[in-house]
């Protein structure tokens, strides 16, 4: 077991409040413009393939019959999952009181809001009549139809939509504090304005404050069961079906763990080069670090388990279909290259973080960081896309294969994400600073809180 | 380029304009400009904006002026009328809204149809609004008046016309010729036919004197021995002849007898696939060995032994062949049913396996039995002249005019022939036709040529029956008929198809009295026949030793240097005169399940020999001239041999057929018949095909199942594993979903025994429901829209049955998996049992397809309803036209059913028995297909449902499909090694 | 350090959040309000036509049947609309030389169709069949209105597919009540005070059409074929969208 590194370098509240605070008016490099310029443009690009394709229709896409689902529904679950380590970690980890959330829950938290907005896209974009998207909810029509529940897909919107709404209240709340702090030090008046607009007002004072934690209780409590319940629904949209390779019933389980574990993945791959630019390493300790790659780990082991249970019961069914899907197909079928990107990033990986050396090096763990995101990624393109090509009528066996379409699109959202990560960092306080300084007061009063969190609890609560 | 030509193909490259409502066109260009890019922006927003109300924008109602006496808008008629090609008729009905043409279907009354109608009667009706016809006369490629035009067609007394046109079966255009005749001594009829017949007539003509005509009968037959020969679905009586055969091969119960098929060909043609006996090999060595089999029924028996066998010499034996032990069998077998048996050899075929095939039907005792002999329909049916003596004609200068009428000579004729130079000499060159082609482009004078269902006239079944070729309206397009421009010629005055026609009946039939008359047309119009009209069978005495010795070639066994190529008319766009139609474009070949377009086919030996897989190009060369193809690797293609349909390749057409697929014209020799010899070289090339099916392997999933008669007979339920009840861990939810269902309860049955895949079901689909057409590159990348699919399967290996056609459509399962995945109830399951599929509630997740375990779904990817105005007067008003971006599947004809029930609601009864009849089963030539209501009992969709060798496909799913099958069973020759 | 904001400011953001939180609930129920209105169902929309067509008179003053010039009601889809031969019918002997009937006179003369303004349109994906609606004893009236009482025809049902639900949800209800309704009784007459014409319209199977008793007769059939166990029901899909 590793040597615990302290939750917080010695620093001081002007330290931490200048690192956060004074970011947002202190004047960006090159180096950000150009990312800010690079990722612009590829938004540009995504808006024009989305219009492009409401336009002319699916049929730019490589969509075909059989494979009626491809990138849209790959890229939907790819994002959303990420979206969930931001409401783990806020969430979760805060009812467990685990103190080392504070430096990382911001960045996930806004992560997790961006990645749900790339992955909102998709549900109504890769509908064949989006602009009736709306007829997935229930409302009472001139036609006295309804949705129909047996299906997946109207609580899909449904979660979805209500994830959404929650990440936001619950990054928003969060937020509060710390704009009131930037409110009042910012230089300009008209920044101060602003920042004063969003702060709502907040003044600081005791009730202020106990109102406030009250109510991040409750968000937390809210948004906890979601982390389970959003991923459960989206894997239902594959678990209902009798399409041999998504016909399972440990898709639930397995897609959440796969979703934690690519959110900790982009976690990583965010904090880490966030971490060297503005050089955080006070706040962000290595600890930090060690603790999301045994999550990693954790999560990875989880989502094996859910592959090998996969394969078992394909085998012990003896279905003569499911075999040939998931011992023909997907290790020998066409585009099977993704399957073995899948087994590269979610099964062998992780077994790297068993070794300290690995969990506290940050190349590795930034690289590794990026395989796993592929890894996930192919792992919906195995499911989705192989289990389509192969099903129960060889007659209408099909191989599927993208448009530039379907690429400029997943470029497009990532180009988005990291747009609105870049104006995130640029005008809102990326880190808790507000939680940083009273995690700071309390390690000055028990110093060994920084090393043994377990005894925390004793000294805190006893 | 034509309107048309966009609203297909523009999905596959062409221009893409912004429809109407920011609605585009389609996605053709992968690129946008700026403008465009805006204008798209705004198109969507205004599409998201609009889609939420239902404003829809004002209507206008036209009244008629005088409104018919017989029409009453919303109520569709029904005409009979005739279609003729290569000089035979079948009878048809043709359905007609508000005066529009809409859906064509067999006349029952017709010998030729029997109600069963085919690929290319079925399309027809989409060739009648094909914007790429010709719409008025053009000399030197300059409009002219039709005046004008028919006075280039007269000349002096000593003139000296030659006319290229079909073979005619028709008495008034016959007559009509014959004046001609009278009119210009020097005037020569050259019969020009993709498919014909003249080996069988020179056949008969030396036997009997006279080119008689030879009808088999199938009802009295028991063996069928096809010498390459697609009886089943090429040919003038093909559709009868289907019919009678299958009715016998379809075992209703275990002990039922079944006749049996022989066939011998090179490539497999539908006909091959349901015979229970296929032998390929090479089409010229089926000449040498139907002697040998001739000679093998001589020795064994003393009723075979013909008079004037002498003629042949001494007579080879089969002995030492490879295929000795095969003929033995059939031999036996067919001497066994002496009197039964009855030989058919295809119209490619020399004429020695003609005369073959008459002196083996003469052997058989098959004359008077199973074979009729008449008089034949055609004029000159053994044919005067050929292109090679038109050609000899010109080069003497003998030729002063030429009329090639509804005819493409110069497509694929003999390259050293040169007709499109030699045309060039002659003084006055004149083309009748409905597209320009080929022999357009060698022609000064075109013509448009009138639709079968804009023209008056008659024709002949091949039995004799006289068919009407009635109109259904006016021509679209200024076009005239064949026979009003043959009556020019013969110098009628402003010549008009009804008048020619009633006059020359006035004549004909003995009418007392104009009234009688009247009520004799009206009769005919009616009915679409004269009755009583088919020719009486005629008794004569062979000459046997006349006809042996045309079979002297084949006592010469054939050369075998090289590949045998042979040039099949392509079971689409036949000999290319369809390759306008998008829907025979776009019809998956019965066999290789290839759209768009022709590739090489291949044997699996020599593709692996010389390492070709389907989609690589070689290149065929023969006497210095090359035509580079793709290849095919198709099943039971015979070793040595190859074959690359006809009709495709043409270029300058100005049609949808230029330049898809490849013409193996430039390889043709008319020295060397319809079999050509070439060499074949690999190539580093490669061409994507659009193949519907990428394997017909099983992979051993049971998914069509089959077995030979007598396996049948021991193990009578061999589906068990595929029918009856689930085993369920929910007895109640079981019993509940599996009790007695109220009322009419739709269900379709299909018989895959009875199945050839000729896909007269999959047209006449397209032609019901607006099935839009896609493009050849939609249709590659798996966006094709046919709802009725024909999957085969070829055999595994020694296994005793050949193809297997399973009809695929909407299996409209009683627990059906589509439809608790619709997230907005789209689609949905009817009291009556049909799967519904609601458009304008559909929202396209595809959900609804990827659920679908049988994969019958089809989704608009892009926008193809066909926005063209002339082929929109085709669309089926009774049937939505799908919108972008919403599913659609088979509706077992819903609109069919609904009408017959509004139809009964009216008349305060029941639905009857047999009252709805969907598209696939009115079309389909074997009856293969039938449909009904569970509760009508003694209706065959009921009754076959209780046969032993019903099963459901993935039955194992639960879902329980109304549309059930019946195995295929075979009828082996127990002594046949395999 | 002066105040950022004046004091009403926090009344002024209290304000703003509630009047987002009310339209978040008010827009879309507006809309739901709207979609029902005549403003989107067209309903009393007056339509100018190219005649200015006086129904009140041709049928209260002149008893005409509506069948006269809808002739498709009992036989097609289609109740269709006269031909302009059937005006000329009786307007080539009174008023032969009224200026309001110029229209009609050139059409029938140029032989070019009178182009009448849609009143009452289904989307086309809705298969409405007048035939089966006529024949089984539902009015006229019953969606279309008092007719003879318009002197321009506007439309009187929503025609939403709600609407239409209603009525084959229990369509023996409102023939029923059209049956009660006295000035609903005669089915296809909408003049009661009059007996149906010798010219009575028959259906295609040849029955004289009595209005009255085919509405009750009706009823009767439907039972009897519902116990009969015929399962089409009127509710589904493909009734009307094939």
């Amino acid at each position: 077991m590793s040597v615990a590194e302290p939750l917080l370098l010695p620093t001081s509240d002007a330290e931490l409040h200048g690192k956060i605070a004074s970011i947002t008016w202190s004047p960006r490099g090159w180096g950000y413009r150009a990312a800010l310029l690079a990722s612009g443009a590829g938004t540009l690009l995504l808006a024009y393939c989305v219009s492009y394709t409401v336009a002319r229709g699916i049929g730019l896409w490589g969509n075909q019959i059989p494979v009626a689902w491809a990138f849209g529904i790959i890229n939907f679950v790819w994002w959303i999952g990420i979206g969930h380590a931001g409401t783990f970690i806020s969430a979760i980890l805060y009812l467990f009181e685990q103190p080392w959330r504070a430096a990382i829950n911001r960045f996930s938290e806004a992560m997790t809001l961006f990645a749900v907005l790339q992955a909102a896209l998709f549900p109504l974009l890769h509908l064949g009549r989006p602009w009736f998207g709306y007829w997935l909810f229930p409302y009472p029509s001139t036609m006295q139809v309804w949705p129909q529940v047996k299906s997946a897909l109207p609580w899909d919107a449904a979660a979805v939509s209500t994830y959404g709404t929650v990440s936001l209240l619950f990054w928003y709340l969060g937020l509060l504090p710390d704009l009131a702090a930037i409110r009042d030090s910012a230089p300009e008046l008209w920044r101060r304005r602003v920042y004063g607009i969003f702060a709502l007002g907040w003044r600081g004072d005791e009730r202020t404050w106990l109102h406030y934690r009250r109510a991040y209780l409750l968000l937390a409590g809210l948004a906890t069961p979601l982390v389970l319940s959003v991923h459960s629904i989206v894997s239902s949209d594959f678990a209902i079906g009798l399409t041999p390779g998504w016909h399972s019933l440990i898709f639930p389980p397995y897609f959440v763990a796969g979703a934690i574990f690519s959110g900790f993945a982009m976690v990583l791959t965010l904090l880490i080069p966030a971490r060297k630019v503005f050089s955080l390493e006070k706040m962000v300790t290595l600890r930090h670090l060690d603790n999301c790659a045994k999550l990693l780990l954790t999560t990875g082991l989880m989502v094996s388990y859910g592959y090998l249970i996969e394969y078992f019961l394909a085998w012990y069914s003896s279905d003569a279909t499911e075999r040939y899907q998931f011992f023909v197909a997907r290790p020998s079928g066409p585009n099977a290259i993704f399957w073995y990107f899948m087994l590269l990033g979610n099964v062998l990986v992780p077994h790297l973080f068993w070794f300290e050396r690995v969990r506290r090096n940050l190349w590795a763990l930034f690289v590794l960081s990026l395989v796993i995101n592929l890894g996930m990624w192919s792992e919906r393109f195995v499911i989705i896309v192989l289990s389509l090509q192969r099903e129960f009528m060889v007659s209408q066996w099909g191989d599927y294969s993208p448009t530039w379409v379907d690429l400029s699109i997943l470029g497009g959202t990532m180009c988005f994400f990291s747009l609105l990560f870049l104006l995130f960092l640029r005008f809102l306080p990326f880190m808790a600073a507000s939680e940083l300084k009273e995690l700071r007061r309390e390690i000055e009063h028990v110093p060994q809180l920084a090393r043994e969190p377990r005894e925390r609890e004793g000294d805190v609560h006893g | 380029m034509s309107e048309y030509w966009r609203s297909v193909l523009q999905a596959c490259g062409g221009s893409a304009a912004l429809g109407a409502g920011g609605v585009p066109a389609s996605a053709a260009t992968d690129t946008l400009g700026r403008r465009e890019l805006i204008q798209l922006l705004g198109g969507s927003l205004a599409l998201a904006g609009l889609g939420g109300c239902n404003q829809r924008p004002r209507e206008q109602i036209l009244p008629y002026v005088t409104s018919p006496r017989e029409l009453t808008p919303g109520l569709p008629l029904d005409y009979a009328t005739s279609m003729e090609l290569d000089g035979f008729a079948v009878g048809l009905l043709v359905k007609s809204h508000e005066g529009r043409p809409t859906k064509v279907e067999g006349n029952p009354l017709h010998p030729a149809s029997l109600g069963a109608s085919g690929v290319y009667e079925q399309a027809s009706v989409l060739s009648l609004y094909d914007p790429s016809r010709l719409r008025g006369p053009l000399q030197d490629r300059m409009p002219v008046s039709w005046e004008r035009a028919l006075a280039a067609l007269q000349g002096p007394a000593s003139w000296r016309p030659w006319f290229v046109l079909p073979p005619q079966s028709s008495p008034v255009t016959i007559a009509w010729l014959g004046r001609v005749r009278e009119r210009y001594p020097g005037a020569r009829f050259c019969f020009h036919a993709a498919l014909s017949r003249q080996a069988h007539y020179q056949a008969a003509a030396a036997a009997f004197g006279e080119p008689l005509e030879a009808q088999p009968d199938f009802s009295a037959s028991r063996v069928v021995l096809a010498l390459d020969s697609d009886f089943l679905s090429q040919g003038p009586m093909s559709l009868r002849w289907a019919r009678e055969f299958s009715e016998r091969h379809a075992p209703r119960v275990p002990s039922a007898e079944m006749n049996r098929l022989y066939a011998l060909e090179s490539t497999l043609s539908p006909t091959g696939s349901v015979a229970d006996h296929r032998l390929a090999l090479r089409s010229t060595d089926v000449p040498r060995l139907a002697l040998w089999l001739l000679a093998e029924l001589a020795r064994n028996d003393a009723r075979a032994r013909l008079p004037g066998l002498s003629a042949l010499g001494e007579l080879p034996s089969v002995e030492g062949s490879e295929h000795a032990a095969w003929v033995r069998a059939l031999a036996d077998d067919l001497l066994r049913h002496w009197g039964t048996g009855l030989v058919l050899a295809g119209p490619q075929q020399s004429l020695a396996t003609h005369a073959l095939a008459l002196a083996l039907n003469g052997a058989l005792g098959s004359f008077g039995r199973t074979l009729r002999l008449t008089a034949p329909a055609l004029l000159e049916p053994a044919g005067a002249e050929s292109l090679g003596t038109l050609r000899a004609a010109i080069d003497q200068g003998e030729v002063d005019a030429l009329l090639v009428l509804d005819c493409d000579p110069v497509y694929g004729s003999d390259p050293e022939l040169g007709l499109e130079a030699a045309f060039a000499r002659v003084p006055l060159t004149v083309q009748l036709t409905s597209h320009s082609n080929a022999t357009s482009r060698a022609c000064r004078w075109l013509l448009p040529l009138s639709h079968y269902l804009e023209s008056w006239g008659d024709s002949r079944a091949l039995d004799g029956t006289v068919s009407q070729v009635q109109p259904l309206l006016e021509p679209l397009h200024a076009s005239r008929s064949l026979l009003e421009v043959v009556a020019a010629c013969a110098g009628a005055p402003r010549p008009n198809g009804h008048a020619l026609v009633q006059a020359h009946w006035r004549s004909q039939l003995g009418v007392r009295s104009v009234a009688d008359f009247d009520a004799q047309w009206a009769t005919r119009l009616q009915h679409g026949l004269q009755p009583g009209s088919a020719f009486p069978e005629l008794r004569r005495e062979p000459d046997w030793g006349r006809l042996l010795t045309l079979a002297r070639t084949a006592l010469t066994p054939a050369p075998r240097d090289g590949y045998e190529l042979s040039l099949p008319v392509s079971p689409s766009v036949y000999d290319g005169r369809f390759a306008h139609n998008a829907w025979l474009l776009e019809l998956p070949d019965p066999i290789t399940k290839q759209m768009w377009g022709n590739a090489l086919r291949i044997s699996a030996e020599d593709a692996s020999r010389l390492g070709l897989s389907t989609g690589s190009v070689v290149e065929l060369s023969r006497v210095g001239r090359a035509v580079r193809a793709p290849v095919l690797v198709a099943p039971g293609q015979a070793p040595g041999t190859l074959a690359l349909a006809l009709g495709f390749g043409q270029s300058g057409s100005g049609t949808l057929g230029d330049g898809v697929g490849v013409d193996a014209g430039p390889l043709r020799a008319a020295t060397e018949g319809a079999f050509l010899r070439v060499q074949l070289r690999a190539t580093s090339q490669r061409a994507r095909l659009a193949i519907r099916q990428q394997t017909q392997d099983q992979q051993g999933r049971g998914l069509a199942l089959a077995t030979s008669l007598a396996a049948y007979r021991q193990d009578p339920s061999f589906t068990r594993a595929a029918r009856g009840p689930q085993a369920s861990l929910l007895p109640v939810l079981q019993q509940a979903s599996t009790g007695p269902l109220a009322g009419l309860q739709w269900g379709m049955t299909i018989d895959t025994t009875l199945c050839t895949g000729c896909s007269a079901c999959v047209i006449a689909c397209q032609a019901e429901n607006n099935v839009p057409v896609v493009g050849p590159r939609e249709a590659a990348r798996g966006h094709e829209m046919h709802w009725l699919r024909i999957d085969s399967y070829a055999a595994e290996a020694q296994s005793p049955v050949g193809v297997i056609h399973q009809p695929m459509l909407c299996q409209h399962c009683e627990a059906a998996p589509c439809e608790y995945v619709c997230p907005v109830n789209a689609t949905v399951h009817s009291p009556d049992g049909l799967n519904e599929m609601v458009y304008n509630r559909c929202i396209g997740t595809r959900f609804c397809s990827n659920n679908c375990p049988y994969k019958v779904r089809r989704f608009n990817w892009f926008d193809y309803s066909d926005d063209d105005a002339l082929a929109r007067l085709q669309k089926n008003p009774e049937v939505t036209v799908r919108e972008r971006g919403v599913m659609e599947k088979c509706t077992y004809c819903v609109q069919r059913i609904r009408g017959a029930e509004r139809q009964a609601r009216i008349e305060r009864r029941e639905v009857a028995p047999g009252e709805v009849v969907t598209a696939c089963q009115q079309a389909c030539p074997t009856q293969a297909i039938q449909f009904g209501a569970l509760s009508h009992g003694g209706t065959a969709m009921v009754e076959w449902r209780q046969e032993p060798r019903r099963y459901s496909v993935l039955h194992e799913l639960g879902t329980r499909p109304r549309t059930q099958y019946l195995a295929k069973v075979t009828n082996q020759n127990p002594e046949l090694p395999r | 350090m002066p105040a950022l904001f004046p004091p009403w400011s926090n009344t002024a953001l209290r304000l703003a959040l509630g009047a987002g939180a009310l339209g978040a609930v008010a827009v879309p129920a507006g809309l739901m309000v709207y979609v029902r209105t005549p403003w989107n169902t067209g309903q009393g929309q007056v339509v100018d036509q190219p005649v200015e067509f006086d129904h009140r008179h041709h049928v209260s003053d002149d008893h005409i049947d509506c069948v006269y010039c809808h002739s498709g009601a009992e036989t097609s889809r289609f109740a269709g609309l006269p031909a302009s031969e059937v005006c000329m019918g009786c307007h080539a002997q009174i008023w032969d030389s009224s200026p309001l009937l110029e229209n009609v006179r050139r059409s029938y003369f140029s032989g070019q169709p009178l182009p009448w303004n849609r009143v009452h349109d289904l989307g086309d994906f809705a298969y409405f069949d007048h035939a089966v609606h006529v024949q089984r004893g539902l009015g006229c009236v019953t969606c279309h209105g008092r007719v003879d009482q318009m002197a321009r025809l506007e439309k009187v049902a929503p025609l939403t597919m709600q609407w239409c639900l209603d009525c084959h949800r229990s369509y023996e209800n409102a023939l029923l009540a059209q049956g009660a309704d006295s000035s609903l009784a005669a089915s296809v007459w909408l003049d009661s005070s009059r007996a149906p014409p010798q010219s009575a319209p028959t259906s295609e199977s040849g029955t004289a059409y009595e209005p009255m008793r085919g509405a009750l007769f009706d009823v009767h059939v439907e039972n009897e074929v519902a116990s009969r166990g015929s399962v089409t029901s009127l509710t589904t899909c493909t009734t009307c969208h094939r």
